[in-house]
């Protein structure tokens, strides 16, 4: 996702014009998640490579199977899309553990995401990234200036 | 069902769609790495961004009625689990496992 080039992400650290090529193509909302956390950031080029093709194959694969045998789970059998969900909700538990000190930027985001589910539910996603960035920019102008004053 | 050369010129125009968005950001920002700003947002987007992609999966539960138990009560063995053991693959089965078995079987509509 488009977020991933505000700190470079994994592909600053992918070596060659193909790897790098395939890697922007391959840099997956999982693919992120997944080399930005705290002991990916010492992963080497072919490491980064390597999991993303492996993700993509995955996901692939996945979706084959999905869509093959998917329709053989039974229609009362319902739920299973809260997996996605389960695994967000872990994977942000990890990032905010990682910055425990730090626990006004996921409130700051809780907010964003519930402002922006009531003022437009539509474009949910838009609304609360963007709101959720302009919180942090207005953080990050008054922290700057309040060394200034003391 | 649609031809499949239809579905393969489909699928051609999302790999181009996806490749330029996830590159545009990076020809643009290249030479904003060494900003203060983009380093401040760096540090704090994931965390921001996996809790609005979560809410984001939970904005069509049906708050009022009884069956939103069965993904509320998943989320709770979820965090859970996690807080407990730091397994992913644990808390993300153990939650999913009682959704939909709360959802399939006490909570069907």
């Amino acid at each position: 996702m488009g977020f991933e080039a505000l700190d470079g992400g994994p592909l600053h650290r992918v070596e060659g014009r193909l790897a790098k090529l395939y890697s922007t193509f391959a840099l997956s909302d999982e693919a992120y998640a997944m080399t930005t956390g705290g002991q990916a950031r010492t992963w080497s080029s072919t490491r980064i490579v390597s999991f993303q093709a492996f993700n993509h194959a995955y996901c692939v694969a996945g979706a084959l199977i999905g869509a093959l045998v998917g329709s053989l789970i039974p229609p009362r059998i319902t739920g299973l899309d809260f997996a996605m969900t389960a695994l967000l909700v872990v994977l942000a538990l990890d990032a905010i553990r990682d910055r425990r000190h730090d626990l006004p930027t996921p409130l700051l985001a809780l907010l964003a995401a519930l402002i922006a589910r009531l003022i437009t539910p539509g474009q949910m996603l838009l609304t609360a990234f963007g709101l959720f960035t302009a919180a942090l920019l207005v953080r990050h102008r008054s922290a700057r200036r309040e060394p200034a004053r003391a | 069902m649609p031809d499949t050369r239809y579905l393969i010129a489909v699928a051609a125009v999302c790999c181009a769609l996806t490749w330029a968005l996830r590159a545009l950001p990076f020809t643009a920002l290249e030479s904003l790495r060494s900003s203060r700003t983009l380093q401040y947002l760096s540090t704090r987007m994931p965390a921001g961004v996996m809790v609005i992609l979560s809410l984001y999966t939970l904005r069509t539960l049906p708050l009022t009625e009884v069956r939103v138990l069965a993904p509320l009560v998943g989320l709770a063995v979820t965090v859970g689990l996690h807080l407990w053991r730091r397994n992913a693959l644990l808390s993300v089965l153990g939650g999913t496992a009682v959704t939909v078995a709360l959802s399939s079987t006490v909570f069907t509509v």
